[in-house]
Order: structure tokens, then sequence, then C-alpha cells
């Protein structure tokens, strides 16, 4: 099984704050990371690095065996946990764009997505409430036949049905040639998606490994061992 | 890089739409205070070098605002939250960073046809003001006097 | 579908089949879905039902021929036996829950057939 993302002692420091210190991690080719810990651990900065917008301090990082740059970005599709898309967009020119910079962009696939979350190509970005930006945003996401798909918080502003929807739509879109990472605060709802997972705390990496071997070890959830590792007290009832 | 110039353009075109709009009811409404200069001198304002240069002052404006729009949005996008579309796109910094300045340039080139169109009309509404304004001009040039 | 994430998944799907096999509802040289199809079904990611498929095969309940597809083994006998050990499964869970509210074996005995009564009725 190859590594899709290879990343070594990543740190990356800002002028007041350390975001990501001594950060090691692989993600195997086919498999679905999940990517845990509280506000401000780091997540999002290690995805904008794996997404080529950030540059690391120091430490190595690999994306399909070549560094963040302008070729990873060809093949990487990234969900920021913030709307990128320009307001006086409609959906459909969203889709354009897509099409127009990223030779993996699947017409098809759009449509078909667009239509599961019940969008259409003339609604101004401008004008959509805040679940359907997400879904859109979603919706040209994976309309991408990428290596790698680093998403920030996709659930976030969903109601049950649209978080349901895009789990069905991750389900669908998953291939052995291709490699997710997903950052998520809903961990109940999503663990059962994880081939592995990473937790992070402070940037750092506090726990990781495959999800099934965890539960097995230390019998108990995901969510349950999160709760542990980040001090709270494990209240699910048994 | 020319993809992208074409749709930061097309994302502009709101901007454009409304400076220009904006541009050509000052045109016109400086072309109102002269129109009927030469069949009735006494009814039109003063003639000075006020004319050209307050003409000459919005569109620096105009200039300034669009070139003041465009840094920002490039500042912003580098270092803020708005750039995950842009940036994220396989493109070399320097071909985004190229398609910045090729917006500086459409916009120097509008400003210029811009200034001189205005300029065409205003001698087109008001006949006459070219000829009033010509000594004014000269002077100007030659001792910087206003 | 639901599942206790406090415990494997794939040993959970594994359990989910056998029971299928033992009731009857996948026959035995039935196909079993894809992974792909068993996924979307119970929504649960694709590798986790592959690993169950695996595991499954491992242990003799299913067999997969390439390019085909993963089908159920065995025969009439097997399929008792597994019958009768998913059935000890439960009994032990209730004989052990019945103990620890202090009955007695006869007790144990004589609630489950009065109960077992009731619901053919």
């Amino acid at each position: 099984m190859s590594m899709l993302v290879q990343i070594g002692s990543l740190t990356k420091r800002y002028v007041t704050t350390t975001a990501l210190s001594d950060v090691t991690l692989e993600l195997p080719e086919g498999h679905i990371m999940g990517l845990l810990g509280p506000n401000g651990s780091g997540k999002t900065t290690l995805m904008k690095i794996l997404a080529g917008l950030v540059s690391p301090t120091s430490g190595s990082v690999l994306v399909d065996g070549v560094a963040p740059g302008v070729e990873t970005k060809a093949v990487v599709s990234f969900l920021p946990d913030v709307n990128h898309l320009d307001r006086w967009m409609s959906v459909g020119e969203a889709g354009d764009f897509y099409a127009d910079f990223y030779t993996d962009f699947d017409r098809k696939r759009f449509e078909e997505l667009l239509d599961i979350m019940r969008l259409t190509v003339g609604q101004k970005i401008g004008s959509l409430s805040k679940g359907m930006v997400e879904k859109a945003r979603l919706s040209l996401v994976f309309s991408r036949r990428a290596r790698l798909y680093v998403l920030d918080e996709p659930f976030g502003g969903l109601d049950p049905l649209a978080r349901s929807q895009v789990l069905d739509a991750l389900v669908a879109n998953f291939r052995t040639d291709c490699s997710m990472m997903v950052s998520t605060q809903m961990i109940a709802e999503v663990e059962r998606f994880f081939d592995d997972v990473v937790f992070l705390d402070s940037g750092r990496v506090i726990l990781s490994g495959e999800a099934e071997e965890l539960r097995t070890r230390r019998g108990a959830s995901i969510e349950g061992i999160y709760r542990e590792a980040y001090g709270h007290v494990e209240t699910r009832k048994v | 890089m020319w993809k992208l110039v074409r749709y930061e353009l097309r994302g502009r075109r709101l901007l454009y739409t409304i400076g220009l709009i904006i541009m050509g009811a000052l045109t016109l409404y400086q072309a109102t205070r002269f129109i009927g200069m030469r069949e009735n001198p006494a009814q039109s304002a003063p003639v000075s070098m006020g004319v050209p240069l307050t003409m000459a002052f919005f569109w620096v404006l105009f200039y300034v605002a669009m070139t003041v729009i465009n840094i920002v949005t490039y500042t912003q996008d580098l270092y803020g939250d708005t750039g995950y579309l842009v940036f994220g796109l396989p493109l070399r910094g320097t071909a985004i960073l190229g398609s910045r300045i090729l917006l500086l340039v459409v916009d120097t080139l509008m400003t210029l046809l811009g200034g001189m169109t205005s300029v065409i009309v205003l001698a087109c509404l008001a006949p006459g003001l070219a000829q009033q304004i010509r000594p004014w001009v000269g002077r100007f040039l030659l001792t910087g006097d206003y | 579908m639901q599942f206790d994430d406090r415990a494997p998944i794939y040993t959970q799907i594994m359990d989910l089949i056998k029971r299928r096999i033992a009731v009857g509802e996948l026959k035995v040289g039935q196909q079993l879905p894809s992974v792909r199809d068993f996924a979307q079904q119970v929504v649960v990611n694709p590798n986790t039902v592959q690993k169950a498929y695996l595991e499954l095969e491992r242990e003799g309940y299913v067999g997969t021929q390439r390019g085909m597809g993963t089908f159920v083994s065995g025969d009439r006998g097997t399929v008792d036996l597994l019958r009768q050990g998913l059935a000890r499964d439960i009994m032990e869970r209730y004989v052990a829950g019945m103990r620890l509210l202090g009955y007695g074996p006869e007790e144990i005995a004589a609630m489950a057939a009065e109960a077992a009564r009731k619901e053919t009725k």
C-alpha cells in the first residue's frame, strides 16, 4: 500500500505562535483519515499546508511523493472551513471556473451532485443559505477526480439530513486510488468512516492509529477516546 | 494566467460599470454648465482652468480607487481568508501576481481612454468651450499658473 | 444502520452477515453485495466492509472468486451449526443476565419456556 501523504517532523511557526510542532503522519492510498482536535490545535494549518496555501517552517511534506506546489494543487481538492467562493458567482459559474482551471473536474458528476443536494446552476452564491453554500462547495470539491481530498469541517452548518447526504456522497465517492483527510467536531456521527485517526493538541500529535485497532485496544469509541485524551470525563451511558 | 485575468475582469464588471456611469454623469454635468455657451455667453458658468482640472481630478480619483481595490484585494487574498479560491489553483505565484499587474494595465488603459472620451464628449456638447479653455490651458502649461 | 462505535465495526458487520446466513436471508451459494454497495447500504467506510469480508472468508463463511464476487460458502449443515452457535451466544447472555438478577437454573428454564410460548402465540 503506497503512502499518499507523508509528513515528517513538520513545524509551522508564525511570529507570535507555533501552529504545528514536529508533526509526523502518513496517509495510505485508499484511506480516509480523521484529523481531530479542539479549535486551535493546528488542524486547519496542517490542511492548508497540504493544499499548498501555507509553506512549512521546517520538516517534510510529500503529497504523492511531491512537495506541495503547483503540481500537487492539480491533484489535491481542498474544502476550506470558510466559504471560498465569490458571492457574485452563480453555482454554474463556479462549476465553470473549476472546470476551466482543474483538468480533473467532472461536469457530469457535478450535475449529479447538485441534483442530490437540490441546487440549481442559476442560483447566486450570495443568495444561498449557509447550509446550501456548504453543499455547493462540497459538490465542487467532490466533482474533481483528485488524488487527495482535504476537507476542513465539511459538516459545519449542515442539518442532519444534509449531513447524511454528504456522508452518502462520501461513501459513493470512495475510490481506492484516492485518499481523504477530514477534520470534524462531529466525531460520533462520522467516526465509522475513518480508517485512521490523528489527534492534534496545540500543534502536536498526541495520538494516532487505525480506528478499528484503537477501538479494540481501548474498548471505546473514537469519541470516547477523544474525551479521554483531552481531559474530559467519559459520560456515555454503558 | 490569461484565464484568471478574464475571470478577474468579469468579477469587476459591476465596479467598472458603476465607475464609468459616475464618470459619464460627471462629464455630462460639466457639459450642461457650458452647453449654451456659443449662443448666450452670459448663461454659461465661468470658464477657467478649473474645468479641465476638475475633470482630471475625478479621472485620477477613479484610477486611484481601482488601483487601491486591486492592491487591497490581492493583499487580503494573500494574508487573509479570501484567497482560497485563487491561491488554491494550480498556478504559479508569479502567474497570479502577473494577472493583477495586467489588471493594473487594463485600469490604466481604461482611465486614459475614458479621460479622452470625456474630453471629446465635452467638446461636442459644449462647442466653443474648447476655444475658451485653450488660452487657460496654454498659460497653465507654460507657467503653472491657474 | 446503527453500530456500536465502542467496538470494532468490522466485527459487527461480520455478525450481521452471519445472522443473515443463519436466518436464511443469505442462502448458501448466494452472492453478497459488492463491498461498495454494502458500504452504501450500511453507510460505513468500504475498507471496513472489505475487512469484514476478508475475515469471514478466513473463518470459512464466505468465499471470494476473483472477478466474480463474494459468495456464501458451506451447506445446510454448516448453516445449522452457525445458527446453533449464534443461539448459544444469545442464551449465554440471557442466562448470565438472569443469574445476575438472582434466578436459579430451574426458574431460568421455566421463564424462558413460558416466554417462548407467549412469543409463538
